[in-house]
């Protein structure tokens, strides 16, 4: 397999946004009670969410969209499943065939713009 | 006596509704502004391919397409903000792949890009994912 590095940055990129998507949440939550930490956690979300098309606009020069789509529709899985972990937020059987459907869409949407 | 125990009753669950009804809101903002400024890139981009110089430079970058497309997703991020404050986290993000619906609308409207039948295959599979999504809560676990 050719794009061992570009594979592991769109990986890490995937964990990056969905790191900063679940601090974007902590900093809703806490919105209104402490105001310094809050705009912490909404600063470190705005710095990890645009690793994402840091790494996207690297990565698309050497790698077709039909790989990048389907690696980088993992934060689709990652956000619910952090979700999961540090907001307690259940996931029911329901919820995990919507979002596979999601998932189908976004891949299927994505390689037929390639 | 009834009827003070049910507003008493009701009070707080039409106020989680309509902070409900007020997140999902935000949401749909979030969605707009997006799509409306993914389509402000493309625009962006044809721009500059369009400049007398060749290759791609900065002050083609920096025209009123772009900075209308950061002041869209500063808006975005804003809105996701308040949309996230109303809704779980796990129920909020699939549906901001709603994007993907609303975005090929507006390409085949501004840029005459071709629409085809794999992608509306995939935006059926998105709309249907996103509605068992929503639904989801009211299952329960």
């Amino acid at each position: 397999m050719p794009y061992y590095p570009e594979f592991t940055l769109i990986i890490l990129a995937a964990f990056a946004v969905a790191a900063g998507h679940l601090s974007l949440k902590k900093s809703s939550l806490l919105a209104g009670s402490q105001g310094a930490i809050t705009y912490l956690w909404a600063m470190l979300g705005v710095i990890l969410l645009s690793m994402g098309p840091v790494a996207a606009i690297y990565v698309l020069r050497k790698v077709p969209l039909t790989l990048a789509v389907p690696l980088g529709s993992l934060v689709y899985i990652l956000v619910p499943l952090g979700a999961n972990l540090f907001f307690s937020e259940k996931l029911n059987r329901r919820f995990w065939t919507g979002l596979s459907l999601v998932l189908a869409g976004i891949i299927i949407v994505g390689l037929s713009k390639a | 006596m009834n009827n003070v125990m049910n507003s008493a009753i009701s009070k707080p669950c039409t106020k989680e509704a309509s902070h409900t009804s007020y997140a999902y809101g935000c949401i749909a903002i979030v969605v707009i502004l997006n799509a409306t400024a993914q389509l402000l890139l493309k625009a962006t981009a044809e721009y500059s391919l369009h400049q007398p110089t060749t290759g791609l430079q900065l002050q083609h970058l920096l025209n009123v397409y772009s900075v209308s497309a950061a002041v869209c997703l500063g808006g975005s991020f804003l809105a996701w903000r308040k949309a996230l404050a109303g809704i779980p986290l796990s129920r909020a993000h699939p549906l901001c792949s709603l994007t993907y619906v609303i975005m090929p609308a507006g390409a085949y409207y501004f840029f005459d890009d071709t629409v085809s039948i794999p992608y509306y295959i995939g935006i059926a599979c998105i709309c249907f994912g996103i509605f068992l999504i929503s639904t989801s809560e009211e299952e329960g676990t």
